[in-house]
């Protein structure tokens, strides 16, 4: 149940973010108030659909200005500390391609650990000190969910677009297949080695006001928890994870349990059992 | 665990102090020309 509210989830914030169908129908950016506002999720904001701002495009364009994005990286702390990765979770357009992708019936890869140092780079090298330097975007540039958001549907629709077409469009669809790819094989590698909006939200992990709980006393470490996770981590081990979604798949197992700072005793006097059916593991 | 509420709330008030200072310097507005001046760059082009 947990598992298909958050496919819901996942549609509607696909589904709001890109309300402006009118936009496919007649070649046009939405550019009402609302694209005033930013998203805090990778929804680039020259999809044609897209109502809201990027908002990793929105601080790459201050820092290009040499300015800093108060406004932008405010509405992400406001979202980072009040639900920590949440919106990657649970809302993000691009985190629920891979989580399809990955359902196909190919071979699995895990992604190394220190994969995750890669999200932190782009971050810090291609949204704020490449644009500061250079004056241009150079993480919207390569970035896989503008190409497929906004690249690939532009070059379909515009003929003065495809005439502009050069070998940078070609890299960016060659960036966008190979995590394609690798989201078939391996479990969100795109959130976990290269988006720096996952890399801001996760800085706030550890002290957001939403957090998961775990019961030790009722925990048997049989790890089904991992099994479970989109991001392939032990919330057993370490609920506070930088990794951790907060998609809250594992709280089908009693022993963890979504809660905030303000309980200093989120399992007092409950102990339910748990079996294979409920953690969504039966073979 | 206190201190974890405590280092929270810290959070969440400094994210909130950052997000009025946008809001004071209206930055939002520059949002929406940015939308339309970094199309180029996400399809590629730019």
């Amino acid at each position: 149940m947990e598992f298909l509210k958050r496919r819901i989830f996942q549609g509607a914030g696909a589904v709001l973010s890109n309300a402006y169908v009118q936009g496919f129908l007649s070649a046009s950016l939405y550019q009402g108030p609302l694209k005033n506002g930013c998203t805090p999720l990778l929804n680039c904001y020259a999809c044609p659909s897209a109502i809201l701002s990027c908002p990793i495009g929105t601080v790459q364009h201050f820092m290009a200005a040499r300015t800093v994005p108060f406004y932008a990286l405010g509405t992400l702390s406001v979202v980072g500390a009040s639900v920590g990765r949440m919106t990657c979770g649970t809302l993000c357009p691009f985190g629920a391609l891979q989580d399809l992708l990955y359902k196909l019936r190919t071979w699995k890869l895990p992604v190394p650990p220190w994969a995750r140092r890669f999200r932190y780079a782009a971050l810090v090298v291609l949204v704020f000190a490449v644009p500061f330097l250079t004056g241009e975007h150079w993480f919207s540039k390569l970035c896989p969910a503008g190409t497929l958001e906004a690249g690939i549907p532009w070059a379909t629709m515009n003929e003065g677009v495809r005439d502009m077409i050069g070998s940078m469009f070609w890299v960016k669809i060659a960036i966008l297949l190979s995590f394609v790819a690798w989201s078939a094989t391996a479990k969100r590698p795109f959130c976990r080695a290269a988006c720096p909006l996952g890399a801001i939200f996760s800085l706030f992990n550890r002290t957001s006001l939403l957090q998961l709980a775990w019961d030790p006393d009722s925990c048997t470490r049989c790890g089904k928890c991992q099994k479970i996770c989109p991001v392939d981590i032990r919330p057993d081990r370490k609920a506070a994870d930088p990794e951790c979604l907060r998609c809250l798949d594992c709280t089908r197992c009693p022993s963890l349990k979504a809660t905030t700072v303000f309980h200093a005793h989120p399992f007092a006097g409950a102990f339910p059992q748990w079996d294979n059916k409920t953690m969504g593991t039966e073979s | 665990m206190k201190g974890r509420r405590a280092a929270s709330l810290a959070t969440a008030a400094a994210a909130l102090g950052l997000l009025a200072v946008g809001l004071l310097r209206a930055e939002f507005r520059e949002t929406l020309s940015n939308a339309v001046l970094i199309c180029l760059s996400c399809i590629g082009i730019g």
